[in-house]
């Protein structure tokens, strides 16, 4: 199991890169906010990702009332 | 000058039956807004009438959320005045308003940029809330929960990311209808987080809702009221304030349908953390300019930063798995039930102060219960209604969500009529 400590690097490593990949160069405090706001939004690994939409989004939403 | 009734379908009658005349409604709309302007600020800008279409909307003057654009002009959303741009055209939302013979007469104030679950704005007088001046007014369709409260607009249209419909109008005793994503087109409204807005309606009576909704959507036809309704119930048992819960609990005892209790905890979170990646994402992508150079509006700086430090990869995920997550839960829940209620807000609906950020009564955890509840609705894109189901200790508002399937509008607001509790007794 990861430490708490190692997690956090981790996702202050995840941040680190998305904001050099969106060109922006973030104070320190922005990025601890960043990392901590990655921990939060965590989600279990997907059951679907191998699976393949079967049309867009909204065309789903418009099947279900036959319209 | 004519005095109007409480409802816009009374005078919708009164004009088809010739009791008053287009011009002499519009006036009298327009006196009425102006007056009570004075009282309830909201106004960004008034509007010169145009000449109305025939149609069932003719001689109705409403007041819009100034996010869309219209004949000639940019919209302000929320940083200042709109801008004169000769050539460009209305909203689709305005436009399909405009065919069914609808006037506006005001543009209405908002979050900036629709970024925030209250009023504040620094650019623009604070919202009063018509219901309570001590009360909170939510956003990011503030104004347009103001106007219709006051009684300056029979209805206004808002938009919809993360709850900026439903939490004005709960905190405003009114109906906030969130419709179906994509249902009404957003072309002509500025974005914040295209795959999560909607284009939705505030009003007093859901009557009056349906008449906007008609306009909006007449695509699909009006739906008899089932004789015999079920009913989900999501009531949180942490997180939801007891006077809240009671007051529902109240609600549902005096609802005449079969109201299954169910749990989906787990499942709210992790919608909530899809729902809110993707809202941080796309309002970085929408304000990329001006958050690089630093000249972002507070509430877009702190969504879109966030946004700016998400992985690419995780919002790609959590769109790729936004279908199948609607598919199950439209099975869950709607295989069996027409409608899930759920809390609209946690708490009551605070004093303004409160939830004022920078105010010395600020207070997080009381702003984070006005949003908690609303986010994965977008991210599901089902359509939701903001149903006034009681009232608190000092008469504030009390209100529940009420989701159903995609392109339910209509039955949704015909469960709003059949409501045993009404705010509005006119």
């Amino acid at each position: 199991m990861p430490t708490e400590f190692e997690l956090h690097s981790v996702f202050i490593a995840l941040a680190k890169n998305s904001f050099a990949e969106q060109a922006y160069e973030p104070t320190e405090a922005i990025l601890m906010a960043a990392a901590k706001n990655l921990a939060r939004l965590q989600t279990p690994a997907s059951p679907f990702a191998h699976l393949k939409p079967d049309g867009n989004f909204d065309d789903l939403l418009k099947s279900f009332a036959h319209v | 000058m004519f005095e109007l009734p409480a409802r816009m379908t009374q005078l919708q009658a009164n004009i088809r039956a010739g009791h008053v005349s287009v011009q002499d409604a519009l006036l009298a709309q327009v006196h009425r807004g102006r007056s009570l302007n004075a009282k309830f600020p909201c106004v960004v800008e008034e509007l010169s009438l145009s000449p109305p279409l025939d149609g069932p909307l003719s001689g109705i003057a409403l007041a819009h959320k100034d996010i869309f654009q219209l004949t000639d002009r940019e919209p302000g959303c929320g940083i200042g005045m709109g801008l004169a741009q000769k050539g460009i055209g209305p909203a689709k939302a305005n436009l399909s308003l405009q065919q069914a013979g609808a006037n506006q007469w005001a543009t209405l104030v908002m979050a900036p940029h629709a970024c925030g679950a209250t009023s504040q704005n620094k650019h623009f007088a604070r919202c009063i809330n018509p219901t309570d001046a001590d009360a909170a007014v939510g956003g990011s369709s503030s104004g347009s929960a103001v106007a219709v409260a006051a009684g300056m607009s029979y209805a206004a249209l808002g938009t919809d990311t993360a709850g900026s419909v439903r939490i004005p109008a709960a905190t405003c005793g009114l109906m906030g209808l969130k419709t179906t994503h994509g249902a009404v087109s957003t072309q002509g409204c500025a974005p914040l987080a295209p795959s999560l807005d909607s284009v939705g309606i505030l009003s007093r009576f859901p009557q009056d809702a349906r008449e906007i909704w008609a306009a909006l959507c007449p695509q699909l036809p009006p739906q008899l009221a089932k004789q015999s309704i079920n009913c989900q119930l999501w009531l949180p048992e942490k997180g939801v304030a007891l006077s809240v819960a009671l007051a529902i609990r109240t609600w549902i005892s005096q609802l005449d349908a079969h109201v299954s209790d169910i749990h989906m905890a787990e499942s709210f979170d992790v919608l909530n953390r899809h729902a809110q990646r993707v809202l941080f994402y796309e309002t970085a992508q929408t304000h990329h300019a001006s958050l690089k150079l630093g000249s972002a509006e507070p509430g877009v700086q702190a969504i879109g930063l966030m946004g700016l430090g998400l992985p690419q990869r995780w919002y790609e995920e959590s769109m790729h798995s936004r279908p199948f997550l609607l598919q199950d839960f439209v099975n869950q829940h709607f295989s069996d039930a027409d409608f899930l209620i759920v809390p609209s807000l946690a708490d009551p609906v605070p004093d303004w102060q409160t939830v004022e950020i920078g105010h010395p009564s600020f207070d997080r955890a009381a702003l984070f219960a006005m949003h908690r509840f609303m986010g994965f609705v977008n991210y599901l894109g089902l359509p939701s209604l903001n149903l006034p189901i009681g009232r608190d200790a000092r008469g504030r508002a009390i209100c529940v969500q009420v989701l159903a399937k995609p392109f339910a509008e209509h039955q949704l607001l015909n469960f709003a009529e059949q409501s045993p509790f009404t705010f509005w007794n006119l």
